[in-house]
């Protein structure tokens, strides 16, 4: 075994044998029969001095071949320069079958017992080496023969044509039981850098060697421990989190890496519903995997959704559940659950400390807002939306002891959508004593819940609401005559109001005079439009956000009302979101209307019995501007939604993507 | 002008390949742009961590993937979910588990945020749904070198 390397100084590659020392011999093929020893000596003299030169016949095809030793192995490495064709390194002779065998088993591991064999030889306190371990020479390391021959994939011409200069594992091997004892340190050759005076090479192993025993106590099969920490960790959070626990099982490491990577980070937020992704939980892996991110003290946020549980019973899962919870938890979504009577006040601990709390799709029971009321003190956040309750009487108001309530330190409120969740004299409790309010929003409460003049101006006196979104169906009289202290909300940032047909153009014209000018989204639905409301509207410069629903437009002229509609491109800059309907517009104001908002990105426009001209018109106006459109077109008419679909695609399906949405 | 530059696996080997497709990886684009200041017409990168037949595949991969999008970085807190696995990928890590794994250190190793992602999902399926000692079968043949861990 021999290496090709480059000498920094001369430029010319110095061979070596697998001891260590220099080669100065060469071979030398394709001799005439004419040649004598002579001869050859004085050919090669013009290289340096000559210490042997000897001449030999091979015993199979008889021909000449001579080995000429060197006095100086730079000197032979002139040769080898000067006579690409007939000399060669001697080790170019060793034979092949031996290389071959040893290609084979490049990247597998000698049998252990030859190398603490050849380890002894050489004195060496190293147990097993791994070839692919070993350093590489820093200087480009080539074998000089064959290159070309075994490996032709490997882009050739590359290495070739550039100064670099190709290695190969597979030709680094030496035979094994010929000649020379070249494989005991063939392997420490290989670690050497190629600098280093031959005869401190070995020295150079004995740092290495702990590295490497350390990495090989696993073989080939067994690639996956050899993968280093990061890979590990990436490769555990694409695993399901349930597949973790099972993870930290399988091996110390492992658990070591789940434990000190992994747990914190999938402890602190839980959603239940994510932790499997195949089918479905069962209650058991949901109590085994809270136990295991020790869910008691480090779990902050809880996600509990209904229908990713295997299991049907409703107090079973909650109870089993939120017994792994501790007092920390600040935060839980329920979702799909029913709750039994006097559920919540078994976890009064639990809900001490809770600040945000949500219930979506769920069914409460009756007395349940006055659970809440009464246990969740530091409250923050809560959200009761699409729910209903089990419907309890509703003239027992009397019977409600507000004095125990205690949960005042609410930011966020919504009920949405959730009928009969929350008796009137609770609401209006809570209204009361929360003063901090941000966020507001009752939409379609029910029944139950009557809007009075006194609410809205309770919702007045809110310093610091920036969204309020209310909705007047179950109204007394004076509402809308209290709808002026809506006005004194300085930080408003968003209204929504439902409005059940009645006129509020006043009150929004009062509005927009005020000196609100934060308003970023607006939002009405069932009212009257008339002008003088668009133009209120108008002087809403920061408006992002508008949204016209079930509009009747309440104007004799439709010609002054389509100019203010037009006004309102110009006012309203910063516009980049609109629903509306598509009566307001006449046909071509509609697309006059869509191409001046240049600054639209969403555009929902409902109603659309339009004849496919106009549309087509539509539709190019839009997919001319600029910026890009989303367009969503409500279409009542069912049936011609196919051919505007197809119209759509023919012509514009490579400029706009398209998604229809049926019901 | 091409904007070839040359890539030296861990066994020597050579490997030509547009600089284009070799900055998918975060370690050979860093390397490039900071260390060559932009000018890498021809260099040779030596990539000691990965073998020549690892090096074939992740080159692969990457012309494949050269026109896809750059992902948006996002806030890094959430486990990032790849659904959506193209049937190329899939078929292209049908492979057995050592290059499966090799795959996967690779692309830690020279930062293809991408292929990381789809190798560690693929070994995450693997894994998906076992127990402990199914997990030891899966990944290993041999039980007791599993053993010198517990």
């Amino acid at each position: 075994m021999a290496k090709y390397i480059r000498s920094t100084y001369a430029r010319l590659p110095i061979f070596y044998d697998d001891d260590g020392r220099r080669i100065k011999t060469v071979y030398v093929s394709n001799i005439r029969e004419r040649t004598t020893i002579e001869s050859l000596e004085n050919k090669y003299s013009v290289y340096g001095p000559v210490q042997s030169c000897v001449l030999k016949r091979h015993a199979d095809n008889d021909e000449l071949y001579a080995i000429v030793t060197m006095d100086y192995a730079f000197d032979a490495s002139k040769i080898l320069r000067d006579w690409p064709n007939e000399a060669k390194h001697l080790y170019s002779l060793l034979p092949k079958r031996v290389t071959k065998h040893l290609t084979n088993k490049s990247s597998t591991y000698l049998p252990k017992k030859q190398i603490i064999q050849r380890m002894n030889r050489i004195e060496v306190p190293v147990y097993k080496m791994h070839l692919q371990k070993c350093p590489q020479p820093s200087v480009a390391v080539m074998s000089q023969q064959g290159s070309q021959k075994n490996e032709p994939e490997i882009a050739p011409p590359v290495s070739r044509r550039r100064r670099i200069v190709k290695t190969s594992t597979k030709r680094m091997k030496a035979p094994v039981n010929e000649v020379e004892p070249t494989n005991k340190t063939q392997r420490r050759n290989r670690a050497a850098t190629p600098e280093q005076a031959p005869e401190s090479r070995s020295e150079v192993v004995v740092p290495l060697a702990p590295i490497d025993t350390s990495t090989n106590e696993q073989d080939e099969s067994n690639a996956f421990t050899s993968l280093n920490d990061d890979c590990l960790i990436s490769i555990f959070c694409s695993c399901d989190k349930l597949d973790i626990v099972n993870l930290a099982q399988v091996c110390q490491r492992f658990r070591f890496i789940v434990y000190n990577y992994l747990r914190v980070k999938i402890a602190k937020i839980v959603d239940l519903s994510k932790i499997k992704s195949i089918s479905k939980l069962t209650i058991g892996e949901a109590t085994k995997f809270l136990r295991f991110i020790d869910a008691a003290k480090s779990t902050q946020q809880l996600e509990l959704i209904m229908s990713s549980f295997d299991d049907c019973n409703d107090e079973l899962i909650l109870e089993k559940t939120l017994k792994c919870c501790g007092p920390n938890l600040n935060c839980i979504t329920f979702k799909g659950f029913s709750f039994v009577e006097g559920f919540l006040g078994r976890w009064k601990h639990l809900l001490h400390g809770l600040k945000i709390l949500v219930f979506h799709q769920c069914i409460l029971p009756a007395n349940h807002f006055d659970a809440l009321l009464k246990f969740c003190e530091n409250l923050e956040v809560l959200t009761v939306s699409n729910s209903s309750s089990i419907n309890s009487d509703s003239n027992d108001e009397l019977k409600i002891a507000t004095s125990e309530f205690n949960c005042t330190k609410l930011q966020e409120f919504r009920l949405i959508s959730s009928r009969n969740c929350s008796k009137s004299s609770e609401l209006i409790w809570l209204l009361e004593n929360n003063a901090n309010l941000c966020v507001l929003q009752m939409s379609d409460v029910g029944d139950s819940v009557k809007l009075s003049g006194e609410i809205l101006e309770r919702i007045g006196r809110y310093e610091k609401l920036q969204e309020l979104a209310i909705s007047f169906q179950n109204f007394a009289a004076n509402v809308l005559t209290n709808l002026h202290h809506l006005i004194r909300l300085k930080e408003l940032k968003s209204l929504g109001l439902q409005c059940d047909w009645m006129n509020i153009s006043p009150f929004v014209k009062q509005f927009s005079q005020a000196a609100n000018k934060q308003i970023e989204s607006l939002s009405f639905d069932c009212i009257d439009l008339d002008t003088s409301f668009v133009k209120s509207i108008g002087r809403f410069r920061k408006l992002k956000f508008l949204k016209l629903e079930n509009t009747i437009v309440n104007e004799p002229s439709q010609e002054v009302f389509e100019k203010s509609l037009m006004d309102l491109t110009f006012r309203l800059n910063i516009l980049s979101r609109f629903h509306c309907q598509l009566h307001l517009f006449t046909e071509d104001s509609l697309v006059q209307f869509v191409e001046r908002m240049r600054k639209l990105e969403h555009f929902q426009i409902s109603g659309l019995v339009m004849n496919l001209l106009l549309f087509m018109r539509f539709v190019t106006a839009c997919s001319k501007r600029v910026n890009g459109l989303k367009l969503n077109v409500v279409i009542d008419n069912y049936q011609y939604l196919n051919e505007y679909l197809d119209l759509i695609r023919s012509e514009y399906g490579k400029v706009i993507g398209i998604q229809s949405l049926y019901d | 002008m091409s904007n070839m530059i040359y890539l030296q696996s861990s066994d020597g080997d050579i490997f030509e390949t547009d600089a284009q497709i070799a900055k998918c990886s975060g370690t050979i684009r860093f390397m490039l742009e900071d260390c060559y200041m932009g000018e890498y017409e021809g260099v040779l990168i030596p990539l000691p961590n990965v073998n020549s037949a690892i090096l074939r595949k992740v080159l692969k991969w990457a012309d494949h993937h050269k026109d896809d999008p750059v992902p948006i970085e996002d806030d890094g807190h959430s486990v990032k979910q790849v659904s959506v696995f193209s049937s190329w990928d899939a078929e292209f890590l049908e492979v057995d588990q050592g290059t499966l794994f090799g795959l996967v250190q690779a692309a830690n190793y020279l930062d293809i945020q991408g292929l990381l992602d789809v190798t560690c999902k693929t070994v995450a399926n693997k894994i998906s749904g076992k127990t402990a000692d199914d997990i030891r079968n899966t990944l290993t043949t041999n039980q007791n070198k599993f053993q010198d861990f517990i």
